[in-house]
């Protein structure tokens, strides 16, 4: 007797089929099928990534959710997350990130010098308007800067984390990340040139493999949220076209995202990226300089992601965690009512030639 | 009524509870350590429990003395256990070494060292770069994150073996948001009150136990140096922590992290480095820092 078939497409559902769902999808476009776990109004939500995570930052502030800030920004033109790290564009920047924190990684190269002598983090380059005076300056300003990324990790319980590039600018002495090319924010390294590398998949799945690592042995209960940034290459150091360049670094994170979300059960992909760039959107989130995303396709993303991720009403607005015994100052906390309308991004440097 | 006290380091604690709630009493208390030093204090204790009405005592005395070949006669005996508490400073270790001061070599604030900080030492970290040690990832290697749970259920067994339930007397310690141990062997006044409390109720022995000690006597063990809960350990639990590090009151001084550290390294580098070796915790913990890639920055 022959052995019977059934069409396995027939029984999908809508949310599979391109024309449906995509095509001539109605209402807000909603690509969240399915979640993993939830944001509770009492979980503590911290966030990094590249720029685009900061949108995902203003939001959870402006609508009151437990919005960790362990430092405030240095000044309203500074990007806002949890903790000064400022924008974290790749896997290793974030794995580094922790390592350094933690004593694990000391790299080689503690300071940058700028034009007129001043010191710059090589790890934050633009996050201090004019540097630091001296080196001891800067290095107790990190030594701080440590002390509030770790409490960042152990104390939160929503890890928010969007993945911006694969293009990447590292020591060529001990492959320390450097979220830009130390010669496009400075004119003397302490030790390193900066060498040019674009990630595979691999080694990103890697790296974030390994940030997990480490989390699980400080914060078990940490759930982490993957985004993709939807917002285009502003430059590739590639050599290849920057729109080829932008394909490959926006499908290679996809990927990662995926494959770590599929490995990890406290990981889950949230598609801002899709939301931004999928062709059901034609465009219309992206500004003018066909890069920037406007304030309506935020208002999208961040709809869709309170619809399927938070539950309930917020009951709090940002917090400050302040190590116990420990009073919280005064200055930290006034950022909470979302007065950040910038977004910061330091690529906006490599655009020597003002091109958007 | 007349009460004689047989413990270890806590035996003064158990006295201040005992006068508390226990009105008009004469306590006596003794450590057994020194007890079992003299001829002298033997003779006097023996007369003393002789004519006591209760006596509170420490399972390990009744060995010691038994061992020693002295028999007490009790008119009614109370046992309770000493109180070890280590999950809230599981970096706290002894450093045994018989050419040292009663065979123990000292830190900068006295018998306790930090078994990461020793470790770091014999490591070749200098102590700033020691510092970057006293973090999460290095005490979850180390297990420290999971010795409070650890501890709990052998602090609750030790007490339960006695008839003294203490497990909801945890719970309430840990509520309070502050170390109820100043270090591993050393409870807060409150602790011993709360056992004290339960030994009497559990054995029939008349009390009045609604007064507070700390209203009226001051904590013994306050005396004695007190080791911090490190934040991150406290924080799951609840509990707040520091990194403060406080010598006796008759050396009065409190050290910050780094502080501890440069006075400690000062102490260390009098012996010799055998003087370490014998404590495996110390083993443990060089193997788990040795793995830290720090060689670069490291001495030598």
């Amino acid at each position: 007797m022959l052995p019977k078939l059934s069409n396995p497409y027939r029984h999908l559902p809508e949310a599979a089929n391109w024309r449906r769902s995509v095509a001539k999808s109605a209402g807000v476009f909603d690509p969240v099928v399915d979640v993993k776990f939830t944001i509770k109004p009492t979980d503590i939500i911290a966030t990094a990534g590249s720029c685009f995570a900061q949108h995902i930052s203003k939001h959870l502030v402006s609508k009151g959710y437990r919005f960790l800030i362990e430092e405030s920004p240095v000044d309203s033109e500074s990007p806002m997350y949890s903790a000064r790290y400022g924008n974290i564009y790749t896997s290793l920047q974030l794995l580094q990130l922790i390592k350094r924190a933690y004593g694990i990684f000391s790299p080689v190269d503690n300071f940058l010098k700028d034009k007129d002598g001043h010191y710059l983090d090589p790890f934050r380059p633009q996050l201090f308007p004019g540097g630091f005076n001296s080196l001891s300056e800067l290095l107790e300003e990190r030594s701080r800067h440590y002390e509030a990324v770790r409490r960042v990790f152990e104390t939160s319980d929503v890890f928010v984390f969007t993945l911006g590039l694969t293009e990447r600018w590292v020591s060529e002495i001990d492959g320390a990340a450097f979220p830009l090319c130390p010669g496009s924010v400075a004119t003397e390294s302490e030790k390193s040139e900066g060498l040019f590398t674009n990630a595979t998949v691999a080694e990103m799945t890697e790296e974030l493999r390994e940030f997990l690592g480490l989390i699980k042995e400080i914060n078990p209960k940490l759930k982490m949220i993957l985004t993709v940034s939807p917002v285009p290459l502003l430059v590739s150091a590639s050599n290849s076209h920057v729109l080829l360049a932008n394909t490959y670094s926006k499908s290679a994170l996809r990927v990662v995202a995926s494959t770590i979300e599929n490995e990890f059960p406290n990981v889950m992909y949230f598609p801002s990226f899709e939301i931004i760039a999928g062709p059901q959107a034609r465009s219309a989130y992206y500004a003018e300089d066909l890069r920037s995303v406007t304030s309506e396709g935020v208002a999208h993303v961040m709809q869709v992601f309170g619809q399927h991720l938070i539950e309930d009403t917020p009951i709090s607005e940002s917090i400050k965690s302040s190590a116990p015994g420990e009073e919280s100052s005064p200055g930290d906390g006034k950022f909470v009512h979302g007065e950040f309308d910038g977004i910061i991004c330091d690529e906006e440097v490599l655009d020597v030639d003002g091109a958007r | 009524m007349k009460v004689a006290v047989i413990s270890n380091c806590q035996h003064r604690s158990i006295a201040v509870s005992i006068r508390t709630f226990i009105e008009d009493t004469n306590v006596s208390s003794i450590n057994m350590g020194e007890l079992i030093k003299s001829d002298e204090a033997i003779k006097e204790w023996s007369d003393l429990i002789t004519s006591a009405d209760l006596t509170i005592v420490h399972p390990n005395a009744k060995v010691l003395l038994s061992e020693k070949g002295i028999e007490f006669k009790p008119r009614k005996e109370l046992i309770i256990p000493g109180v070890v508490f280590a999950g809230l400073q599981p970096d706290v270790t002894y450093i045994r070494w018989e050419p040292a001061r009663r065979g123990l070599i000292q830190s900068a604030i006295g018998d306790y060292h930090s078994a990461i900080a020793v470790a770091a030492y014999l490591e070749g970290f200098d102590s700033t770069q020691a510092k970057v040690l006293f973090n999460k990832i290095v005490y979850s290697r180390l297990g420290y994150t999971t010795a409070y749970a650890e501890s709990k259920k052998l602090f609750i067994s030790s007490f339960a073996k006695y008839g003294i339930d203490i497990a909801s007397s945890i719970e309430r310690w840990q509520s309070s948001g502050h170390a109820f141990m100043f270090s591993l062997n050393h409870p807060c006044l409150s602790v011993i009150a709360d056992i004290v409390r339960a030994a009497l109720l559990a054995n029939n022995i008349p009390h009045n136990p609604k007064p507070d000690p700390n209203f009226y006597f001051q904590d013994p063990l306050l005396e004695e140096p007190i080791f911090p809960v490190y934040p991150e350990l406290g924080l799951p639990h609840g509990i707040s922590g520091s990194y403060l590090f406080k010598t006796t009151v008759h050396a009065n001084r409190l050290y910050s992290l780094q502080g501890f550290l440069e006075r400690s390294y000062q102490i260390y580098s009098e012996w010799p480095q055998e003087a370490f070796n014998a404590e495996a915790m110390i083993s443990r913990t060089r193997e788990v820092i040795a793995q830290w890639p720090q060689s670069s920055s490291k001495k030598n």
